[in-house]
């Protein structure tokens, strides 16, 4: 399973334990703080966080942090020295990289469990390094800022990530609160639903067709099964994503969620934005970061994509299976820019959304199986031509196993199949428009109803 | 005092009052939470999630309103448990491929060394409520179909156990109140069914009617322990009812033997159990390991009986018909198997639920202790 989607620890953004004790208490001691503290009195509720979850664990990831920070310190000692930067560049992501393998690959394999931030922590510190090793973004003295941007707790689930040039200078610590906490509140609110309530649901569902025996798989089953993945990761990543965005925004951190409904794309290259963008995005910047100006020849320009896409589906799991899935992603992407790009542009919306979530969802089954013959043979589930069907063949009673798991959980896949469309959106958009003060109220109960959902799913 | 204090003042008490109100409302003068405070944090982490499960204000409403949503979205099955308008039920799929190999041989064996013109033994696998009210269950849902299961397990027995088939008759009484709505088990009513159709077999010369009991109540709002897996407010509370048989003078002494323990109850119906706050433990005193009902029946006719909880519903009817009955619970086999059970026996009864027969191997365990009994 992906990491994104597994259990985690007791304390997490979605127990009670944060949402009725860690939360306001964080926030209150926060505003508490004279404003010059705050940072560090931030940066302290993250470590306490990192160590009611795992303490030898946050050590080494405030270690890391650390190493982070003095590679920055060296490629502003060494300025000059083109050399000696590339090393301390090349050192600084052989660690990070290698941290990420050595928690992945024994907790992929079932031997461990995965921990918090091992896929977020070290790619936060790799790109605010390769910022000051580009030049992008000027050097850091100051440990706790640049601390703070790799180990702000929230996004250490999923992200979102982020540049730390932007990070620097949109971070607002000294604001005081008032009624425009109401606005990250809420989106912290309808991330924790996402993963508590609908996000938990959607993994339920997955987890029981999956386990559907083999005589009782069928092409209903498989499609089935791949649907109900993608909700399931676009509600609990977009979900984690949301709940960090507005814990920043709580504490003066602004962040982009990256994730804006990526399955009613008109293409691809609009759903490499919108499915979680900042990822893409932060690890577009890292690979082009390695050719320079080169990444503009067009020949450089497609690799490039094609090692984004491929990184991006390595950071889900590392495995074959998840990197073709990225590089099947990348192809469409080249393909839209430089051959039917504007073929795509003068076909009607639909068929453009038609198309996306056509390309999204044969290319899900990479992501959900780890090892490519599996993928292909849920893909030939999904598409029995010529009798090539894997799938069991239990008859009436096959199809009766996957009727009655759809039947008794009709609410949850309408909800998620809705939510996954930006109609709701769009009514709050209106809603807003003609009636303001109508719709924060409305708005209001709407978040306040979620948190009751969110509290009664975890008692 | 200016506004904007007044509103800073406000704001950072509801923070602090949010994490008081859910630690400490409930725990405020107990001390409960400080004993699970631990040194380590993530175990702290763990007993403060653990803590606020249990104590949050208002955890059973949110339960019971997560729960109707669950139902509000089509989820009528939690936890293998069927919710219906008739009451909950355990579903029943085989988890255990070779139980039934496994018990089906031990009690052919069994039969092969033990029976004799003298001693005869029996089998009856009880349904459960989702084999026999298969009408309440949801739409495609699929449960073991237990009337097959039991045909062919009876099928393996054919000429060297006598079997005794009560699925059709639970079947056509199955509109009835014969399986409990809250417990996974069968009611009186229920029990008298599955007895007249042991008596049809065992003793056929005897008879028995309904009419020859006295009927009394305990109480008429018993939630059992599938109420306490899934509190479906829809659900009606259970009627635990007693039936006494009307024949004066009629004495009965249970015995209840466990592995450091003896009582004896002189009543089939302990009813003080009951209030005591075990109302399922007024049937024979509950279950034991051991438990050995003598009457003052006229004659010796001894029974042995291999079996679970469903005895607690047939047995008391069929303790009319012997001076001794014990009832060996299969589900709970020990080394007490061996000290309570009397030498010599008029017959051997096999009977407990399905889900015991397809899912475990208890009567096989059960037979490995006790051979010592027949020496």
């Amino acid at each position: 399973m992906l990491h994104v989607l597994e259990a985690w620890p007791p304390i997490n953004l979605t127990s009670l334990s944060f949402l009725f004790v860690f939360l306001p208490l964080s926030v209150a001691a926060f505003y508490l703080l004279p404003p010059k503290w705050r940072g560090k009195g931030l940066l302290a509720i993250c470590a306490v966080f990192l160590f009611l979850v795992n303490p030898v664990w946050a050590l080494v990831l405030i270690g890391l942090t650390l190493f982070n920070f003095v590679c920055g310190r060296l490629l502003a000692r060494f300025d000059k020295r083109v050399w000696a930067r590339r090393g301390v560049m090349a050192l600084c992501a052989a660690v990070n990289l290698l941290v990420i393998v050595i928690v992945a690959l024994p907790a992929q394999r079932g031997e461990a469990p995965f921990l918090l931030g091992f896929a977020v922590c070290p790619l936060l510190g790799l790109t605010a390094v390769g910022e000051f090793y580009r030049r992008e973004t000027g050097p850091e003295s100051d440990f706790y800022a640049f601390a703070l941007h790799c180990l702000f707790f929230p996004r250490l689930y999923g992200g979102p990530f982020g540049r730390y040039g932007e990070f620097r200078e949109k971070t607002n610590l000294s604001r005081q609160p008032g009624a425009d906490l109401f606005e990250p509140l809420s989106l912290f609110v309808r991330g924790a639903f996402k993963v508590a309530v609908l996000g938990a649901r959607l993994r339920d569902i997955l987890g029981t067709i999956d386990a559907l025996p083999a005589e009782q798989q069928t092409t209903l089953s498989a499609w089935s099964l791949v649907l109900v993945f993608g909700m399931a990761l676009y509600f609990t990543l977009s979900g984690f994503c949301d709940m960090a965005a507005g814990l920043g925004g709580l504490f003066g951190i602004p962040m982009e969620t990256g994730f804006f409904y990526p399955y009613q794309s008109r293409n691809l290259r609009n759903f490499a934005l919108r499915f979680h963008g900042t990822l893409s995005k932060a690890v577009g910047e890292m690979v082009r970061g390695l050719f320079g100006d080169r990444a503009k020849e067009t020949a450089v320009n497609i690799l490039c994509t094609f090692l984004t896409g491929a990184v991006v589906g390595l950071w889900f799991r590392l495995d074959f299976s998840s990197l073709l899935w990225g590089v099947w992603i990348a192809l469409f992407v080249v393909l839209e820019r430089h051959l039917i790009g504007k073929a795509l542009s003068a076909v009607p919306t639909a068929l453009g959304r038609l198309y996306n979530l056509l390309v999204v969802v044969l290319s899900l089954p990479f992501l959900l199986r780890g090892a490519p013959w599996e993928s292909l043979s849920l893909l030939r589930g999904m598409i029995p031509i010529g009798g090539a069907s894997t799938t069991g063949g239990g008859g009436e009673h096959a199809y009766n196993a996957i009727l009655y798991i759809l039947s008794s959980n009709w609410l949850a896949l309408a909800l998620g199949v809705l939510l996954c469309t930006s109609l709701l959106h769009l009514g709050v958009v209106r809603l807003k428009e003609s009636a303001p003060r109508v719709s924060k109220v409305v708005l209001r109960v709407v978040d306040l109803g979620m948190l009751v959902l969110i509290t009664a799913s975890l008692v | 005092m200016k506004v904007k204090t007044m509103k800073k003042i406000v704001f950072f008490g509801v923070l602090l009052l949010i994490p008081f109100f859910a630690l400490f409302a409930r725990y405020l003068y107990s001390g409960a939470y400080l004993q699970e405070v631990k040194e380590q944090p993530a175990d702290f982490a763990q007993g403060l999630e653990g803590h606020l499960q249990a104590s949050l204000p208002f955890s059973r409403s949110l339960r019971r309103l997560s729960l109707s949503i669950d139902l509000a979205g089509g989820k009528w099955e939690q936890d293998g448990i069927f919710i219906s308008a008739a009451g909950l039920m355990r579903g029943l799929e085989p988890t255990m491929p070779q139980a039934v190999d496994v018990n089906t041989l031990a009690i052919l064996e069994f039969a092969e060394d033990y029976q004799n013109e003298e001693r005869r033994v029996y089998l009856a696998i009880l349904p459960t409520a989702s084999g026999v009210r298969q009408q309440n269950l949801p739409r495609f849902s699929s449960t073991a179909n237990q009337r097959n299961f039991i045909e062919s397990t009876y099928n393996r027995f054919s000429g060297a156990v006598t079997t005794i088939a009560v699925y059709n008759t639970l079947l056509d009484k199955r509109d009835q109140y014969i399986y409990c709505r809250t417990e996974d088990n069968l009611t009186a009513l229920g029990g008298y069914y599955v007895y007249e159709q042991m008596l049809g077999r065992m003793l056929s010369s005897e008879r028995s009617s309904l009419s020859q009991y006295d009927i009394s109540y305990l109480q008429g709002d018993y939630h059992g322990d599938l109420y306490q897996a899934v509190p479906y407010g829809g659900v009606q509370p259970d009627t635990l009812m007693f039936y006494r048989y009307g024949e004066v003078g009629r004495e009965y002494t249970v015995t209840k033997v466990g592995q450091d323990y003896r009582k004896v109850y002189h009543t089939l119906y302990p009813e003080f159990l009951g209030e005591l706050g075990e109302p399922m433990d007024a049937y024979l005193g509950g279950m034991s390991p051991v438990t050995v009902i003598n009457t003052n029946v006229p004659g010796q006719r001894r029974l042995l009986v291999f079996g679970d909880r469903t005895a607690l519903a047939y047995l008391p009817f069929l303790a009319n018909h012997y001076s001794e009955i014990v009832l060996l619970d299969v589900t709970d086999a020990s080394s007490v198997f061996l000290e309570a059970a009397p030498m010599n026996y008029s017959q051997i009864l096999f009977a407990c639920g399905a889900d015991t027969y397809m899912n475990s191997t208890a009567i096989a365990t059960a037979l490995s202790l006790t051979p010592q009994v027949f020496q």
